[in-house]
């Protein structure tokens, strides 16, 4: 897929990128592969905001763990910054390291509960000599302060179970920020918090987007966070580990052509009765997910597909550019318009 | 919008009865530390054969408040004043064999982690025949069967294969649609949902409100749902509640409650949710933390967040008072604009 704006320094590069779990099934039979990525093209230049949303089970994670480089891709290639992952020098390997940061779903699992805040920010840049003993504190204040947990002395001797949910978000914002990242890979950050102070972190994240040129690829369910993150991003929409359509949030927002987006969209709960009652419902003809040590054939879609025919079932579909879109459908031409509402239209 | 004032006229020309009623209402958790006062004097009105949302943020007494109607709230927590009427009967002074009679048959709840709310060993069908037992003794097996059957297809789940499987081969949506079902087994009067579809992908839970508005559609059963997503409560309910540090806001008609807030908080509540459709706005958070229920509150609990707060606020606290029919707020400044201070 070709990606608009290759003018920029690609960060990421993933081409056919696929990921394989094997599940044992004793000693005479052989492994059960399971097929989590099938298929991957993505580029993430410097600077932009990538959404990724999908269902639970769809792949978002495993992606984001595969370029974080906690999982080692079974096909296909990925590079960071031209360089091929597997032949890195030991130099690259550091500055990849560095450069891509993750910031954890669940902030209470992902920080240490015996250690206090200068610990869990101080040790790693010590050992990665982002700062040395003297200036540690100073360091660490300056962070906290970029993620505007002030007066930094407040936070700094706390363990964990002292903050709340909003404040560990936080803090695991200030830990990817303090490696410098070029790329931060924010998996669910907001599900866990509540809805009054969910803006609050997603501002954060837009902001530094915004003054530190900071690549984000923000994955989710919540196509209403999707769009409020993404602005001016691109969106990558996933199912049974496959893209099934891509383009800028707000065109493939406005008009979903595939037909798994477009439930997806119908599914999301609107803040404001009178509109979220007038609104159209979608009907899949399955409410979960096919198992994937089960994989459907052809487009992996067909079995809760309402527009499914022969070709669906036997056929995988190629991504096709329709308006600023890439789509993977079949039937992508022949699908009635999507309108969100019975009756008037939207006013997007 | 024809539809909305239609509506709103329908509801301000038929008053619904109350089947739960809610006075003056105290919840204490008795901790090492001191006491902790989860829900403080509530009172409220639950519609008969409405679906109220109960909104507010983790840590506002929520869950404490629909445990106590429920009369489930455990140790160390205890009901320590008022009244709660359901139907007229005082539930607070029910002995504990009244209450086991009272819990599943006139009110039931469906738990936020359906999960843990399922018995790992047994099979769905053990526990449907367990649990209708345990209130209808000596009914036949096959009539239990018969109708467990019913409850789940009506949760659009294939019943012969759920009798026979344990939990641990569902998924959650599929757990949580069990437990709806199970929730109706004994036919309640009300049913109560805690954050139902939370752990739940926006597919499936769109899928299981559908149920459950076609649910309360076919029976008219009352339903209040805690939650802290306000659009799910924009999309379901005909009330809103909305409870910060153990007490009630603000309560009344959904669409009144949207177009007009009176209560700061609910208005901020509202303006802090990103949308899917219209304009692109910067959205704002509502800042601070909410209040330490250890410590008195003097004052509006929501004084300190409050961009509208000035000296009373801190003095005294505010009453609650009606500003239309069925529309209740407690707040000193209920209805002065915060838009532009915000």
């Amino acid at each position: 897929m070709s990606d608009p704006g290759n003018s920029k320094d690609p960060i990421v590069t993933l081409h056919d990128l696929e990921m394989n779990f094997y599940k044992s099934r004793g000693l005479l039979k052989r492994p059960l592969a399971m097929n989590a990525l099938h298929h991957i093209n993505l580029t993430i230049h410097k600077g932009e905001i990538i959404v990724v949303v999908g269902e639970s089970g769809c792949g978002k994670t495993t992606l984001a763990n595969v370029i974080a480089g906690l999982l080692k891709p079974t096909g296909g290639t990925y590079e960071f910054k031209g360089h091929e992952i597997r032949s890195m020098s030991r130099e690259q390997k550091n500055d990849y390291h560095n450069s891509i940061q993750m910031i954890q779903q669940d902030s209470y699992a992902a920080l240490n509960p015996m250690r206090t805040m200068i610990k869990s920010l101080g040790d790693p840049m010590l050992l990665k000599k982002f700062a040395d003993k003297s200036n540690l504190y100073e360091k660490v204040r300056e962070i906290l302060g970029t993620v505007d947990l002030t007066p930094a002395d407040n936070f700094i001797n706390k363990y964990p179970h002292q903050l709340s949910g909003g404040q560990r978000q936080r803090i695991l914002i200030a830990r990817a920020l303090s490696m410098n990242p070029e790329l931060i890979l924010a998996d669910e950050p907001v599900s866990m918090i509540d809805v009054s102070l969910r803006v609050s972190i997603l501002n954060l994240l837009a902001r530094l987007n915004q003054e530190r040129n900071i690549a984000v690829l923000y994955i989710t369910h919540d196509l209403a966070t999707a769009r409020y993150v993404g602005k001016s991003g691109r969106i990558v929409v996933m199912y049974l580990g496959q893209v099934v359509e891509t383009g800028n949030v707000q065109g493939v927002l406005a008009n979903p052509r595939h037909p798994y987006l477009q439930a997806l969209l119908s599914a999301v709960p609107i803040p404001d009765p009178s509109l979220s009652r007038k609104r159209k419902k979608l009907t899949l003809t399955g409410a979960d997910l096919p198992s994937i040590s089960n994989m459907p054939s052809g487009c992996r879609f067909h079995t809760r597909c309402r527009y499914c025919k022969e070709i669906c079932k036997e056929e995988p579909p190629k991504p096709v550019s329709r308006g600023s879109s890439m789509v993977a459908c079949h039937r992508v031409d022949e699908l009635p318009e999507f309108e969100l509402f019975t009756g008037e239209k939207k006013h997007a | 919008m024809p539809m909305d004032n239609n509506a709103l006229a329908q509801t301000q020309s038929e008053e619904p009865d109350s089947i739960v009623q809610i006075r003056d209402l105290c919840v204490d958790f008795f901790l090492p530390n001191g006491v902790l006062r989860a829900v403080n004097h509530v009172n409220l009105d639950l519609p008969a054969g409405k679906i109220t949302g109960l909104v507010g943020e983790s840590g506002s007494g929520k869950t404490t408040l629909t445990s106590a109607v429920l009369r489930t709230v455990s140790n160390p927590g205890k009901i320590t004043n008022g009244k709660i009427l359901f139907e007229g009967k005082d539930i607070v002074s029910l002995s504990e064999k009244e209450v086991r009679q009272y819990k599943w048959r006139d009110a039931s709840m469906v738990f936020q982690a359906a999960q843990n709310s399922l018995n790992p060993s047994m099979t769905i069908q053990e526990q449907f025949i367990e649990t209708y037992l345990a209130h209808k003794k000596d009914t036949p097996t096959k009539e239990i069967i018969a109708q467990a059957d019913k409850l789940l297809r009506a949760v659009r789940l294939d019943s012969k294969r759920i009798l026979r499987s344990y939990p641990h081969e569902m998924s959650g949506g599929m757990k949580q649609r069990v437990m709806i079902a199970f929730a109706q087994l004994l036919e309640p009067k009300i049913l109560f949902l805690d954050e139902p579809t939370t752990a739940l992908d926006v597919i499936t839970q769109d899928y299981i409100f559908q149920i459950l508005d076609v649910l309360h559609e076919a029976k008219q059963m009352t339903m209040v749902l805690s939650t802290h997503d306000i659009a799910v409560v924009a999309n379901i309910c005909d009330y809103m509640a909305v409870m910060y540090g153990g007490k009630i806001m603000e309560m009344g008609d959904i669409y009144e409650m949207f177009e007009q807030p009176k209560h700061p908080y609910t208005r901020m509540l509202i303006d802090a949710v990103p949308s899917l459709i219209g304009e692109m706005k910067e959205r704002t958070a509502i800042p601070g933390t909410p209040p330490d229920l250890m410590k008195e509150i003097k004052g509006c609990a929501f004084a300190d967040r409050c961009p509208l707060c000035y000296a009373k606020c801190r003095q005294c606290e505010p009453e609650t008072r009606t500003v239309s029919k069925g529309h209740t707020v407690a707040c000193h400044r209920a209805g002065k604009e915060v838009r532009q201070h915000v």
